[in-house]
């Protein structure tokens, strides 16, 4: 949060020069007091190794997320960290606590950071350029006129013609590129955006951008040209080529390497005539900001790994329909959903889809959704029963599967087919107990030992109907109906479902890059409304919370059962 | 609305009119319990007569003694201590006695001149009296045949908390009558406290005595030692109770079978070469290994016998009726392990199902 400040007084600028004069003598750097102009700021400069800095320093600053601004005063050379108007980049200001009241020590630490990252830069010139251009995105942003660009390609170094939309109405106005002849991935509406051709080329050094004062021009262009590759020049040619309505506007994406990694970005748009740059009308400098499926995953946290992982999600309730969202927003790249249900207005508020989905196959409405929500998934749906998809399912291309339904006899006769597989996959079991009771899930692998047969036995080994995971003692009337036997349910909340999910997630997500072999997660609610109805919990709902997952697991579990042990 | 799901309730209303709450009484794990009490050496009346014993052979050690000997103080050790005894097979109950002499090592260069104090001052008519290399036992006989014996660890004190142990028998050559370092409290001490839970430290007993018992019933000569096995079983054993709350003895005991087995590793020795062995280190001084004394033959036959168990105790868990694991158990702990007859472990029909309150 950042709290404007009023102009500081002559007395409080004052004690600021005090506080920069203290720093500078503590650490023997010779300094002196400018003149600002400027009534929130002060001048100061500092004189380094090679040069004097000319500095101000924002005295006003009630900031309580960053450190006071620092500007270099005519900024005539590129220098790293160091902005078109010379806004010294002193800190990240990531996760930064100040002490908001004592404002002069703060500038001058704001003062002394300056100073050294300056003189840091100055010391080593070869340095000096190598980092400036690893900014240079930063830089790029603070030419005059800029303008925000969405680019929804990869910026990957591959040149090709694009398309770009500009929307001349918004506020601010925003051109988005796409790839040639598609639309902008993450733009909805498309009625008042005016369509452009565009290029984008790679070059192999960077091209200098204007030093403060100068504006971005044609001549920027003419270097860019210089430097294009035969096979860019071609691709130059068809971008400013005839077209029915010359004058023409276009735009231009470059693309460098950074060597901190990666590439940076930037982009143009200029007027061209009769197949050249105009060199009368305005340069526009756009600030582009990737949309692209990469970039988001990796800027977001998704995991770059899981992005070629396919999980099959069987069972897309309450519970596996935020296993499926959280599986998408954690990277997994393709999904498989199977659920033969309806959404319905009783799922309404449990469910994670919106009530226009009632009536539609609760699949259909998550794989539109997912979809645009997180780019780059696919998203299978089959809008069938797991039992018929089991049949024709083939596991080449599987890396998991999770089997949300609740319903035990089904979930052992899953487990059971999916041993059959060939391919050793984790196989995710997860449910919930009713009301506030708590949640389960069970990884298991189609092969080896530790198998969900394992945990419906009783204590001696012994077949059982009853898991031994269960909070609930069997054979309790736990549904409701609110219409009559038409309408029953189980009695659970949103908040049950997504905590089940959540912890199912996170526990398969482990066993995928873990060791394989049986486990098992749970958690334990508070189960005061099942109190409140008189259900009777069993010693392991009173236990579980104070047991770890690991010792959880071997109790369940068990020695491997007849289903599972190898044959000797 | 699901259609498994209108079975599943419908399933639920049946079963619950059923109510089969009652149908899974443990029944292996009842037979557990009482193989325990029957081979448990705890406070009972044999203890009780070792107890006795104890202290008559004390007062009779104290006014035998000459003026020349130091004072001692006793001290319960072994399993009396660490609560992991077993009824003998034969009979001849043992009870091990800790005399720490008011001295150090250097008033008995020869520690077996001091245990020849002992025994001269025990050695009765009513008794017989023997030096062995760690104690002197002194045998009550009746119809001549031993009837009790108390194994007396003959120990001097040393300048730092732990004792020296006089080894060494009366005809030994002198490089083998020596004071050996050693911890007895601190060993005792370690297996009272290996678990903190009360019910864990009692599973804990429990097995080691099942495994004591196994141990008399499958081996006649070159058995490895009791202590050997309770160390062991410090090391591996965990406790297993299920999900219910209740031990799971079988489990619990198959898991520690499971471990010592995994624990073999190749190993050479002068006399015998490279071979499986199982060491099992003891935790305290001298920190010597409890198994060094066996052969190659000893220990393959240990681990045969190991793994005899270790099958039996999978195949148990694995049959369906009770009586028939019970069975399987009784071949390897012997009689005392009953197998109950169909009747009593005959459970009630079972709903074929139930209504859990599941759901997703």
């Amino acid at each position: 949060m950042t709290v404007s400040g009023a102009v500081p007084t002559a007395d409080e600028t004052d004690a600021c020069y005090r506080a920069v004069e203290v720093l500078c003598a503590q650490r023997g750097i010779s300094h002196s007091r400018l003149p600002s102009a400027n009534q929130s700021y002060l001048g100061v400069q500092v004189r380094g190794a090679n040069r004097s800095w000319d500095l101000e320093v924002d005295c006003g600053s009630e900031a309580l997320t960053h450190l006071p601004h620092v500007r270099l005063r005519n900024p005539a050379e590129h220098r790293a960290h160091v902005g078109y108007h010379g806004t010294v980049c002193i800190s990240d200001n990531q996760g930064l606590s100040l002490d908001p009241g004592r404002r002069s020590d703060l500038v001058a630490f704001a003062v002394g950071a300056a100073y050294d990252l300056l003189e840091k830069w100055d010391a080593s010139p070869l340095g000096n350029e190598v980092e400036f251009y690893n900014e240079l995105e930063g830089y790029w942003l603070g030419l005059p006129d800029s303008v925000r660009a969405r680019a929804a390609m990869e910026v990957d170094a591959k040149d090709r013609l694009l398309s770009v939309y500009h929307d001349a109405k918004g506020t601010p106005t925003n051109w988005y590129f796409a790839e040639q002849h598609t639309k902008p991935a993450l733009r909805a509406e498309l009625k008042n955006l005016a369509p452009h051709r565009a290029l984008y080329v790679h070059l192999d050094r960077p091209i200098a951008p204007p030093l403060h004062p100068h504006k971005l021009e044609t001549d920027f262009l003419g270097k860019v040209q210089a430097a294009l590759s035969p096979g860019q020049k071609e691709l130059w040619v068809r971008l400013l080529g005839p077209s029915k309505n010359s004058p023409k506007r276009l735009a231009l994406l470059l693309s460098v390497p950074r060597s901190a990694g990666g590439l940076s970005v930037i982009g143009v748009v200029f007027w061209a005539r009769d197949g050249e740059v105009d060199p009368k009308a305005a340069v526009t400098p756009l600030t582009v900001r990737r949309h692209s499926t990469a970039y988001m995953r990796e800027r977001g946290g998704a995991s770059l790994d899981l992005y070629g992982k396919h999980i099959v999600i069987l069972g897309c309730g309450a519970v596996g329909g935020v296993v499926a969202d959280l599986l998408a927003s954690a990277g997994v790249g393709r999904l498989t959903l199977v659920d033969g249900d309806c959404y319905s207005e009783d799922n309404v508020f449990r469910h994670i889809l919106e009530p226009l989905w009632v009536d539609v196959p609760k699949v259909v409405g998550l794989k539109y959704e997912l979809e645009r929500h997180y780019p780059g998934l696919n998203v299978t749906a089959y809008p069938g029963w797991a039992q018929q998809w089991l049949k024709s399912a083939s596991f080449d291309e599987v890396d998991a599967v999770v089997v949300a339904l609740g319903l035990p006899t089904l979930e052992r006769s899953i487990n059971r087919a999916l041993r059959k597989v060939t391919k050793r996959v984790p196989i995710l079991f997860t449910w919930l107990e009713p009301l506030d009771l708590g949640g389960h899930s069970v990884v298991v692998w189609s092969e080896g030992e530790g198998c969900l047969d394992c945990l419906y036995r009783d204590d001696e080994g012994a077949s059982a109907l009853q898991c031994r995971t269960a909070f609930l003692e069997p054979n309790q009337a736990v549904s409701k109906n609110l219409t009559g036997c038409s309408s029953v349910f189980v009695p659970f909340g949103a908040l049950q479902a997504r905590r089940t999910a959540l912890q199912a997630v996170e526990h398969l997500l482990c066993a995928m890059t873990g060791e394989p072999g049986g486990s098992y997660c749970f958690w334990v609610g508070e189960g005061r409304a099942a109190a409140e109805q008189h259900l009777r919990t069993t010693p392991w709902w009173s236990e579980a919370r104070s047991v770890p997952f690991a010792e959880a697991t071997r109790r369940v579990f068990g020695p491997p059962c007849r289903r599972c042990r190898p044959r000797t | 609305m699901h259609p498994l799901v209108v079975f599943g309730l419908a399933g639920a209303v049946l079963a619950w009119l059923l109510d089969d709450k009652d149908s899974k009484m443990p029944a292996v794990q009842g037979q557990f319990d009482e193989f325990h009490s029957l081979i448990k050496l705890d406070e009972d009346d044999e203890k009780a007569k070792l107890r006795e014993k104890r202290d008559t052979l004390l007062k009779a050690l104290k006014a035998g003694l000459g003026d020349d000997v130091p004072a001692f103080e006793n001290f319960n050790q072994g399993s009396y201590s660490m609560h992991t005894g077993v009824v003998p097979l034969d009979g001849n109950y043992d009870i091990d006695v800790g005399l720490i002499f008011d001295c150090k090592r250097d008033k008995y260069t020869d520690p077996v001149a001091l245990k020849k104090k002992v025994r001269d001052a025990l050695d009765t008519n009513c008794r017989t009296v023997v030096i062995r290399r760690p104690c002197v036992t002194v045998n009550y006989m009746r119809d001549k045949e031993v009837d009790y014996h108390v194994d007396l660890a003959v120990y001097v004190k040393r300048d730092d908390s732990l004792l020296d142990l006089a080894k060494g028998k009366e005809n030994s050559d002198a490089s083998k009558r020596v004071w050996e370092v050693s911890d007895p409290k601190g060993l005792t001490s370690i297996i009272c406290k290996a678990f903190s839970k009360p019910e864990e430290l009692a599973q804990f007993r429990r097995c080691i005595r099942y495994l004591k018992r196994w141990r008399n019933v499958q081996f006649s000569t070159g058995a490895p030692l009791s202590i050997a096995l309770t160390v062991a079983a410090k090391q591996q054993f965990r406790p297993h109770f299920e999900t219910s709350g209740k031990p799971g003895d079988l489990i619990a005991l198959l898991n520690w079978v499971k471990a010592m087995l995994d624990a073999f590793d190749y190993t050479y020795t002068a006399d015998d070469g490279f071979h499986s062995r199982l060491k099992v280190l003891l935790p305290v001084s001298p920190h010597t290994d409890l198994m060094e004394w066996m052969s190659q033959a000893q220990m393959d036959a240990f681990r045969l016998k190991l793994e005899g168990l270790r099958d039996a105790l999978q195949g148990a868990y694995d049959e369906d009726l009770p009586e028939d694991a019970c069975k399987v158990l009784n071949k390897q702990f012997g009689d005392d392990f009953k197998v109950p007859t169909k009747a009593d472990t005959a459970r009630a029909v079972s709903a074929p199902v139930i209504s859990t309150g599941s759901s997703a």
